[in-house]
């Protein structure tokens, strides 16, 4: 159910960018349910599963629904899911990442560091366009915005994520 | 000792981020494999395509009604592009035949070799010049019988050197019309930024007279090459640095990216059979029919898709993707395809990379048909509306750019339709592109094209399918 709900997540995504509202406004579906399921699995998961999906299910299972539906190449996908993981693991040594600000914390922070990293990854992939006066539209497109309604959507989608049918059992109950 | 899961995931993270940067093919086919279950996820989402329906079937009719003139259009630059690549000139077609061939792309970091695909390789031998026209381009250096393709090395290679001579401008008073001016020409001399010039070696003589230079290659010993080359152009003659300085050859062509058509020279006397004309690349067979598995990418910025059709279908990164007879988009080209799925890039993603051909539609130059070269992507700029970076070096009135007066000259700007050219692997010549204004300077632009695919891709897709032979379509 976790992939059918991921895949669903980054389709949907894909379906508001292109068209339902402005590309740069989409907030990540996919991200913010990732971020609410690993949120609830437990901290020493990593990896090895002990507990079923474990953090090494989750990243598979959102990575195989991404890959489905980006021309991003599967490794730049990979090391951006483990890096975000990353990242609320560390807050999660101090804090209780789950409260609603911390989560606008985790989202909007993570959100900018994943578009940060595909655009490093696509400007160091593109040799053509080293040099280009103008540049090109998605540095400066305000594809923040995205990221920015994704970190205000948080404390409201993240629950939501949680209790989509089938996903209870995969996490430890609080 | 066991390394913490913390720790493998750390090493993992790293190892991805330099992969990422600098992509490994057997690292990209292994993940590859691990993820060939997408093709299936991408499945589960299939209702939102549904959604779209309407708004697919509504554009996929209207591609169809205009593909038959998109596509005739198309056929017919090509083939004024092709005449304009036949030498025209009666003392230039004494004694000699000519093999027109399609230029299918570049030797990986050598620019200045590239692949001319020809119909027959029959009498064709090392050393034959390679022309455009009336202008010298090059000359063979080896042939791949297999592929029906020849390698041309061009004059601009830093090994090239051919004989010339300075023809003065008519009314152009040198004062020294008994001393022929010789020299050599080959390499590139490198002036005025990004303007590229032919440098000018061993001058019989250091006094600078303007004129256009001609081939004259001397006759060291007789060979079936002798003198086939002689009286083609090289370009003019100039001292950017004044007279004394080092003197160049400003080219007739845009070596870098505008040769889609060239042609080589063979003597007369070669037997060879008659050639026959091409079909349309629209209609050779070498189309695969796929479906979109992704109705919008969730990265923002992206404007690619996955297509139903992998690796395991015969696709190969580069293969251009159409609907009816417009370019959509191709497969990734940094990364090889899925098993079952490939990653496009649309036209608008920016960093894609074209080379185009041009019909002039409007003003004076209406029905005019010009090759642009490559046009470098920027970014979609609204619905069918994309950004394109294009570099020339030679003005599109064919005009040269002796005077440099630049600011005047520089303005103008002729409406076109613009279709794809020869010289990138995988995307066949005479594809739609859309229209745009272009300026007639040389330099670098920004040019808008719209009526383009971007932005809203149809349903009903092919991917070019490469020959067992990796020729490039």
């Amino acid at each position: 159910m976790l992939l059918f709900w991921s895949a669903w997540a980054q389709a949907l995504t894909g379906f508001l960018a292109s068209g339902l509202m402005s590309p740069r406004w989409a907030p990540d579906l996919g991200l913010l349910l990732f971020l609410a399921v690993a949120a609830r699995l437990g901290r020493k998961d990593l990896a090895t599963s002990k507990s079923p999906p474990g953090f090494g299910g989750l990243v598979l299972v959102t990575l195989i629904a991404r890959v489905a539906f980006s021309v991003q190449a599967v490794g730049p996908i990979l090391a951006g899911l483990i890096a975000v993981l990353f990242w609320q693991n560390a807050l999660r040594r101090g804090i209780d990442v789950e409260r609603p600000l911390i989560r606008i914390l985790v989202v909007g922070v993570a959100s900018l560091m994943l578009l940060a990293w595909w655009h490093l990854v696509r400007e160091s992939n593109l040799p053509e366009l080293k040099g280009s006066t103008d540049g090109v539209s998605w540095l400066d497109d305000g594809a923040w915005r995205g990221a920015l309604l994704a970190s205000a959507l948080a404390p409201i989608v993240m629950p939501l994520c949680l209790g989509l049918p089938g996903l209870g059992p995969l996490w430890r109950r609080r | 000792m066991k390394a913490s899961p913390n720790t493998t995931a750390g090493i993992l993270l790293g190892f991805l981020i330099v992969a990422s940067i600098r992509p490994i093919p057997q690292v990209d086919r292994a993940l590859n494999l691990l993820v060939s279950p997408a093709r299936v996820v991408a499945i589960l989402a299939s209702p939102l395509g549904w959604l779209r329906a309407s708004a697919y079937q509504e554009r996929n009719e209207r591609l169809q009604a205009e593909q038959q003139a998109d596509e005739d259009l198309g056929l017919s630059i090509g083939a004024e592009l092709l005449a304009e690549a036949m030498p025209i000139s009666k003392a230039l077609l004494e004694g000699r035949q000519f093999i027109p061939g399609r230029v299918s792309g570049r030797v990986w970091k050598r620019q200045d070799l590239l692949y001319l695909e020809v119909d027959d390789l029959t009498g064709i031998e090392p050393g034959f010049p390679v022309v455009h026209g009336a202008a010298y381009v090059g000359r063979v250096a080896s042939l791949d019988w297999e592929r029906d393709t020849l390698l041309v090395e061009l004059v601009t290679g830093a090994d090239f050197f051919v004989g010339a001579t300075v023809v003065p401008f008519v009314g152009e008073e040198t004062g020294f019309r008994s001393a022929p001016l010789d020299l050599i020409v080959g390499g590139l001399d490198r002036v005025k930024g990004k303007l590229e010039h032919l440098a000018v070696h061993n001058p019989s003589e250091r006094r600078f007279r303007p004129g256009m230079v001609h081939v004259k290659e001397p006759n060291l010993f007789e060979d079936n090459a002798t003198g086939l080359a002689d009286g083609f152009l090289l370009g003019s003659l100039t001292a950017l640095q004044g007279e004394d300085g080092p003197w160049s050859v400003e080219p007739l062509r845009n070596f870098d990216s505008g040769l889609f058509h060239l042609v080589v020279v063979l003597p007369e006397d070669i037997q060879r059979e008659a050639l026959e004309v091409s079909p349309s690349s629209l209609r050779d067979g070498k189309w695969l029919g796929a479906s979109l598995l992704s109705h919008g990418d969730p990265e923002a910025g992206r404007t690619g898709f996955v297509l139903g059709k992998g690796s395991l279908h015969g696709v190969k990164p580069g293969a251009a993707v159409i609907s009816a007879s417009r370019l959509v988009g191709k497969v990734d080209t940094l990364r090889p395809p899925s098993l079952l799925s490939s990653r496009i890039m649309g036209i608008a993603e920016p960093g894609m990379t074209i080379k185009a051909v041009g019909r002039i539609d409007a003003g004076e130059r209406r029905g005019e048909s010009k090759v642009l070269g490559k046009l470098v992507s920027l970014g979609a700029r609204g619905e069918g509306v994309v950004a394109f970076e294009w570099y020339t070096s030679v003005r599109l009135d064919g005009l040269l750019n002796l005077d440099e007066t630049g600011e005047e000259r520089n303005k103008g700007e002729v409406h076109a339709v613009l279709y794809t050219g020869t010289g990138i692997a995988g995307i066949p010549a005479g594809l739609y592109l859309g229209q745009a204004w272009l300026p007639l300077g040389s330099g670098t632009h920004e040019i808008l094209v719209t009526d383009s695919t971007a932005g809203s891709q149809p349903s009903r897709l092919f991917v070019r399918v490469m020959s067992p032979g990796g020729k490039s379509q």
